[in-house]
């Protein structure tokens, strides 16, 4: 039997790219996102992680799936803003994006995983927590919730034989940061222990090896991709 | 009963109604708790064919859960059941 995977924000940047990798190893994939542009090899499913309705309706037939392996919640947005600046409206849309949306995609899943008893969560944060980095505050809330959570739910799928993680890049070159300074990224690279920007390929070989059983022992993780 | 005691390996005999569920002398850790609800799941679908949501904010307490011991878990059961 071909294990799923399924892949939030598989319409673009870390999410996109993994989604292509796990088809191209002969993964099956399920991709979410609210909207995807183009046709990808793999199957695509319209949801918004923000809504839990909208994500039970989309997940309902791998509900009991004993195929699903794996859950890559890698929908995530950002704002680069002060606190002080920032409309209410966004402190919403980006804590239900990068918190709540793995939280919701997590339980959902969870109900295929326990009843495989084996499998994998991974998740995403950022190395934005482990600096508190000036100007994303409200990002480094929504993201160190991402590693609590992940902290303690570990704990809580441990029992099922499920692993969970979090993958904590420094600047990566997607979308998110398409609109940043580049000096002020080459700031934040030079705080990391590795002071290179990472590439997406980077990110995914972390995802690949969590996935293999290279994996099996590591749970309750946050992963600083380039060193923090 | 008889699923309790299958996932949680204790003789039906040493369990009763008022087994606690979760909590102290709980007959099951907390996987047996999951598999206890999945099997339920499954079981009120296919043959209730009604939806059994496991979700509750008082799901782990002591005295307002569901889950509190066989019996009040067969209440609920009984109680989303179509009559």
């Amino acid at each position: 039997m071909m294990d799923t995977v399924i892949v939030t924000g598989a319409s673009r940047g870390i999410g996109l790219y993994c989604a292509q990798q796990l088809h191209a190893e002969g993964y099956r994939v399920v991709g979410l996102a609210r909207r995807f542009d183009g046709n990808p090899a793999y199957e695509v499913r319209s949801a918004d992680v923000c809504d839990h309705s909208s994500l039970t309706a989309a997940l309902r037939d791998l509900e009991r799936n004993r195929s699903v392996y794996a859950l890559i919640n890698a929908a995530g947005i950002a704002s680069m803003n002060l606190l002080l600046t920032t409309p209410s409206q966004t402190i919403k849309r980006l804590v239900e994006t990068n918190l709540l949306g793995t939280i919701y995609t997590s339980q959902i899943v969870s109900h295929a995983l326990v009843r495989r008893g084996n499998g994998r969560i991974i998740n995403f944060s950022s190395i934005a927590v482990a600096i508190g980095l000036q100007g994303e505050s409200v990002y480094v809330a929504s993201k160190a919730g991402v590693e609590g959570f992940t902290r303690a739910f570990a704990r809580e799928m441990a029992p099922h034989g499920v692993t969970v993680n979090v993958i904590a890049p420094g600047p990566v070159d997607t979308y998110m940061i398409a609109n940043v300074p580049s000096e002020k990224l080459q700031a934040i690279v030079n705080r990391q222990v590795i002071a290179r920007k990472a590439s997406v390929e980077d990110v995914w070989q972390i995802v690949r090896m969590l996935l293999s059983p290279a994996g099996n022992m590591l749970s309750g993780q946050v992963f600083h991709v380039c060193g923090a | 009963m008889q699923e309790v005691s299958e996932i949680s390996g204790t003789p039906v005999r040493d369990l009763s109604e008022a087994t606690p569920l979760i909590g102290a002398g709980t007959a099951l850790n907390s996987r047996g708790l999951v598999e206890l609800l999945v099997a339920l799941e499954e079981f009120s679908e296919e043959k209730l064919h009604v939806h059994f949501d496991w979700t509750s904010d008082s799901a782990m307490s002591a005295s307002r859960s569901v889950y509190r011991t066989i019996a009040s878990l067969a209440d609920y059961i009984a109680g989303i059941s179509p009559s």
